[in-house]
């Protein structure tokens, strides 16, 4: 049955990542596919808990939980927060350890490791990945000299794109929730050949994680107060997206639309996923949707196969793979379960699910390895 | 005719408090004509531990220096069933947990009244240093003195007992000791006493502990192991005490305490991957003052006691992530405590009511905190029969929490009635032996704290109390094999559960709430065991050992992965060993603490696993004089084999290190 299941899923991905380079029906040529995922285990800082990277390798569907510490002979480091896979290398920033490692892409042997305070995110663009610092600041760094320039952006930037040719930072000013992120409900959008701040786009409370699209669509979670649905002062966590002026949305019709709920996001040219949800206040059970959005007019997809009961316990963060369009999704075990081993859910880009496995204790972020193939 | 004159001459076989052995023998008179025959008494001196009803373990000062340890938290590791999280060196946190039922349920008193930490629910047992104490206990499940404190009746007590206020003659006396060691530590204390009259005496303690702290350690990352510094671990704590103690005769007796210590204390933090170094900073102070006065006799007793508390903390976090550049979070609770009781025993019978009334508040620098209040009173009723060799106590305890939060809603008020029914049978009672069975039931609770009740965001004012029922059941044997060879033990089994316990989960992916979740099982053995043999005249060696099975484990949910598992932190197998040899030249003392391994969560997996440990050290005393002056001289080497582990993942602990003291006793 396993054996069936695997044979199957794996004709599923070949299949779906088989992407046409050109419009005809001729399917000779040379094809992008993807290879593996990195997938970011955060560990728990806590209860001294490594982060581990781990790798997919998306042709047999076997999972290496410490890839980083079988190549390298040493510890991720603590708190990893993402991964980006740019150029012919991989970049890793790990709050925790302040650190930012630079890997090969083919080896995931170590090139280099950067100090850098608190990365809590990183993109790369043309020569240069920019690392979101949480004590205020964009670290530019040249892929190539490895010289670092910082950019005062606000305090606590959360989350980095790169569309339309600039950076967008959300500001969140999560430090500063007793005096009501007063600092932060911005996104700043950076000129990238100055590398100087262009403007400043309001957007709601406590805005976090960021993501675009090739067609230069930008998306945002504005997380909110934080505070229980009880309460009066609560302000709710709402996805926002920045139009090309880079005014922010949505408008009132497409919040009526059921648009702004959710606390995380991902996004490919055709649509945009949300998750919404979390702990019950049984404090023992959980309750999570999924809401898939075509990217044109942001109307909400009625057919989405997300709602069948078969989803992630507990889930950390959605993500999408560009070229084969399958949306990976990181969960916990269940509530409570943030220091545990969690687990990686893979799904057609309608919902069926296709396959899930085990990873490390709390899977926190994914990246795709790309290569082409030539048929 | 003159009456035929005999002196008895008592030899006492003194053994260090655990028991004394009566001999009489009779003199030939001078001038008699008649000879009395040989007269013998025998009787095992029995300590409180032999004779509770309820498992209570108890080191005196003499016990505490054939222990051969330096610190309080040390001496606690020689308590069976205990858990102690120690975050490694001087100034870390030590927390004790007694039996699986977590820090919060364990009760600290100091000298008779309880101390308090509304804020977090635990108490930090490094706060008392070992040289001002002459005495710890800790009583599990139950009160063993029938009138106490309602508050010290619950799930376990330590209870702490500075230096006694004992000598009867009229004039000052003192004591001025220095201790120095490893990683620039530096500990002068004094002890001054002056006896005003042979019923009032009135002394001053003060305490000052330098450390530097920044002691070595390995820490492994994938096949390199490094060796790093702790760094930001300096502490500078000061102690003062005054306390008054005064005998008014019939009328009972009067002891207050006056204390203050400021506590400034660098936090090195967890150990960081690629990270050297830390930034928190934790500034302290408590005040207190307190008196209790004791009046009775044979039939009837009563007591009364006030305390007001008041504490001050100071957290500060240096980094450019915070607004301002730093993080100063600044908390300050107060505390009114009352309690008062009285008993009577009748025949066989012995009665006792008590009750506790405390006020205690909370307040924060921080805009989104609100000014927090609890009320509680508690009272408790007991019933005792105690027919020969037989003693069986009941008692019923009652507790009432009314929550204030100035501008919000407050945490929930509730009422619980906590029974507990506890007995003891001597089965065996001849003058070389002695044994005693004992059983308890307990039903018993922990209120919310006012951190899980109203933290920003991770807090919940809809939190019930936490419960525990336990059920208990020992034996302790006391034996005398020959004139100089003794021995005592006790294995005492339980039974403990826990429901509605509170816990710290995700709310969803940013932020925390507390709630009652989780049901736990905890099952354990405790045994403990003290033997003494004087070798010959004037040599003396004493082994105490002691060994917990902590069987405590996950019930909250079938379907989780930590179902039936061990808790995090808590050692299934653990234990405590002491050998001392007492000659005329130097004291030694050697011993051992020592754990199986431990999760660190409660989640078994690889990653998760946290090594056991063996540590051994030895203590060399000395006692002498010179120039007519009495001086004690001490030199600790405590983890001689310089074992590198953690008892908390990433708190290192010490390796090897020195500490060295005299005290000179005017």
């Amino acid at each position: 049955m396993l054996k069936l299941l695997r044979n199957t899923s794996f004709a599923l991905l070949a299949g779906l990542m088989l992407t046409a380079c050109n419009e005809t029906d001729d399917w000779h040529g040379t094809f992008a596919n993807t290879e593996g995922a990195l997938i970011v285990n955060q560990g728990n800082q806590y209860d001294g808990i490594a982060g581990t990277l781990g790798l997919l390798d998306t042709q047999t569907l076997t999972y290496t939980n410490n890839i980083f510490e079988d190549v390298n002979s040493q510890s991720l480091g603590d708190t990893p927060q993402n991964v980006i896979v740019h150029g012919s290398k991989v970049y890793i920033p790990v709050f925790g350890s302040n650190r930012l490692w630079v890997l090969d892409k083919k080896t995931h042997r170590i090139l280099r490791p950067i100090d850098t305070n608190q990365p809590e995110w990183v993109e790369g663009y043309k020569n240069y990945v920019y690392v979101a610092n949480n004590d205020g600041f964009v670290t530019r760094i040249d892929t190539v000299t490895w010289a670092q320039t910082r950019l005062a952006v606000g305090p606590n930037p959360a989350g980095l794109t790169i569309a339309r040719g600039a950076l967008y930072v959300t500001i969140s000013d999560g430090y500063n929730y007793t005096n009501g992120y007063v600092n932060g409900k911005k996104v700043v959008k950076v000129n990238l050949d100055g590398f100087i701040i262009e403007k400043e786009i309001p957007c709601g409370l406590n805005p976090g994680k960021i993501v675009s699209n090739t067609s230069g669509q930008i998306f945002l979670v504005a997380r909110g107060n934080y505070k229980s649905a009880t309460d009066p002062d609560r302000v709710p966590s709402v996805i926002q997206y920045i139009d090309a002026s880079d005014n922010i949305g949505p408008s009132s019709s497409l919040a009526s639309n059921g648009f702004t709920n959710g606390i995380d996001l991902t996004a490919s040219d055709n649509y945009l996923y949300v998750i919404n949800g979390g702990t019950n206040s049984d404090g023992t059970t959980a309750s999570f949707e999924y809401k898939v959005f075509n990217t044109y007019g942001l109307g909400l997809m009625t057919d989405s196969k997300f709602t069948v009961a078969d989803r992630p316990p507990y889930p950390t963060g959605i993500f999408i793979d560009p070229v084969t369009s399958l949306v990976y999704v990181t969960s916990d075990p269940g509530v409570n379960g943030y220091n545990q081993q969690g687990s990686v859910w893979i799904f057609n880009y309608d919902g069926t699910l296709i396959h899930h496995f085990n990873a490390g204790i709390h899977p926190f972020a994914i990246a795709f390895e790309h290569g082409s193939i030539t048929l | 005719m003159a009456m035929p004159s005999f002196l008895l001459r008592p030899t006492v076989l003194l053994l260090s408090g655990v028991g004394i052995s009566l001999c009489g023998r009779a003199q030939t008179p001078s001038d008699t004509s008649t000879v009395l025959s040989e007269a013998r008494v025998e009787a095992l001196h029995l300590s409180a531990s032999q004779r509770s009803a309820v498992p209570l373990q108890h080191f005196d000062s003499t016990a505490l220096m054939q222990l051969g340890v330096s610190t309080t938290a040390d001496v606690v590791r020689h308590f069976a069933g205990v858990n102690l999280r120690d975050y490694g060196g001087a100034g870390g946190l030590k927390t004790v947990s007694v039996r699986g039922l977590g820090a919060s349920h364990t009760v600290v008193s100091y000298d008779g009244i309880v101390v308090s930490n509304t804020q977090s629910g635990q108490i930090d047992i490094g706060r008392f240093p070992l040289s001002q104490l002459s005495d710890l206990s800790l009583r599990t499940a139950d009160a063993s003195a029938l009138l106490c404190p309602v508050r010290e009746q619950g799930n376990a007590t330590l209870s702490l007992q500075s230096i006694e206020l004992s000598r009867k003659t009229v004039g000052p006396e003192g004591n001025l000791r220095l201790q120095t060691g490893s990683f620039g530590q530096f500990n002068p204390t004094l002890w001054l006493t002056e006896h005003t009259s042979a019923r009032h005496a009135l002394s001053l303690m003060a305490d000052f502990h330098y450390a530097k702290n920044e002691y070595p350690f390995r820490f492994e990352n994938g096949v390199a192991t490094h060796t790093e510094k702790r760094l930001n671990s300096r502490l500078r704590d000061t102690t003062v005490e005054l306390n008054d103690k005064a005998d008014l005769g019939s009328y009972g007796t009067l002891q207050s305490k006056f204390y203050f210590s400021n506590f400034n204390r660098q936090l090195p933090g967890p150990v960081i991957y690629y990270v050297q170094g830390n930034h928190e900073r934790l500034h302290e102070r408590h005040a207190f003052v307190q008196s209790r006065w004791n009046v009775g006799g044979q039939k009837w007793k009563a007591y009364l006691a006030g305390k007001a508390a008041w504490g001050e903390s100071k957290y500060e976090d240096v980094g450019g992530q915070y607004p301002g550049g730093a993080l100063r979070q600044n908390y300050r609770q107060r505390e009114v405590y009352a309690t008062g009781g009285a008993s009577y025993r009748w025949k066989n019978w012995e009665g006792a009511l008590a009750t506790d009334y405390t006020y205690a508040d909370l307040s924060s620098n921080l805009s989104v905190d609100n000014d927090v209040a609890r009320h509680s009173l508690l009272a408790s009723g007991s019933l005792r029969w105690q027919p020969a060799n037989f003693n069986l106590t009941l008692r019923l305890l009652s507790a009432t929490y009314w929550n204030q939060s100035a501008g919000a809603e407050g945490a929930q008020n509730f009422s619980h009635l906590s029974p507990s029914l506890s007995f003891g049978w001597t089965i065996l009672s001849r003058p070389r032996a002695h044994t005693l069975l004992r059983a308890h039931y307990k039903d018993f609770f922990r209120a919310p704290t006012f951190t899980e009740s109203y933290y920003y965001h991770l807090g919940s004012t809809d939190l019930k109390p936490e419960k525990t029922r336990q059920i208990g059941l020992g034996v302790s044997q006391q034996w005398q094999p020959a004139d100089k060879w003794l021995l005592s033990f006790s294995v005492d089994g339980y039974w403990n559960r826990i429901t509605d316990k509170i816990s710290s989960i995700p709310y969803n992916l940013f932020v925390w709430r507390t709630v009652n979740l989780g049901n736990v099982r905890a099952e354990g053995l405790d045994i403990s065991g003290r033997t003494e043999w004087s070798v010959r005249s004037k040599h003396r060696l004493i082994l105490h050992a002691n060994y917990s099975l902590q069987q405590t484990r996950d019930y909250t949910d079938p379907a989780r992965a930590t179902y039936k598992k061990q808790l995090a932190y808590v050692p299934l197998h653990s234990g405590a060993a002491a050998l001392a040899w007492e000659n005329p030249w130097v004291n030694v003392s050697v011993s051992l603490q020592a754990s199986s391994m431990r999760w660190a969560t409660n989640e078994h997996t690889f990653s998760t696993e946290t090594a056991g440990y063996a540590e051994w050290s030895i203590n060399f005393r000395r006692n002498l004089t010179l120039w007519h002056q009495s001086l004690s001289l001490s030199l600790d080497v405590q983890n001689i084999f310089h074992k590198q582990y953690c008892v908390i993942r990433r708190y290192p602990m010490p390796g090897r290190a020195w500490k060295a003291s005299v005290a000179w006793n005017f």
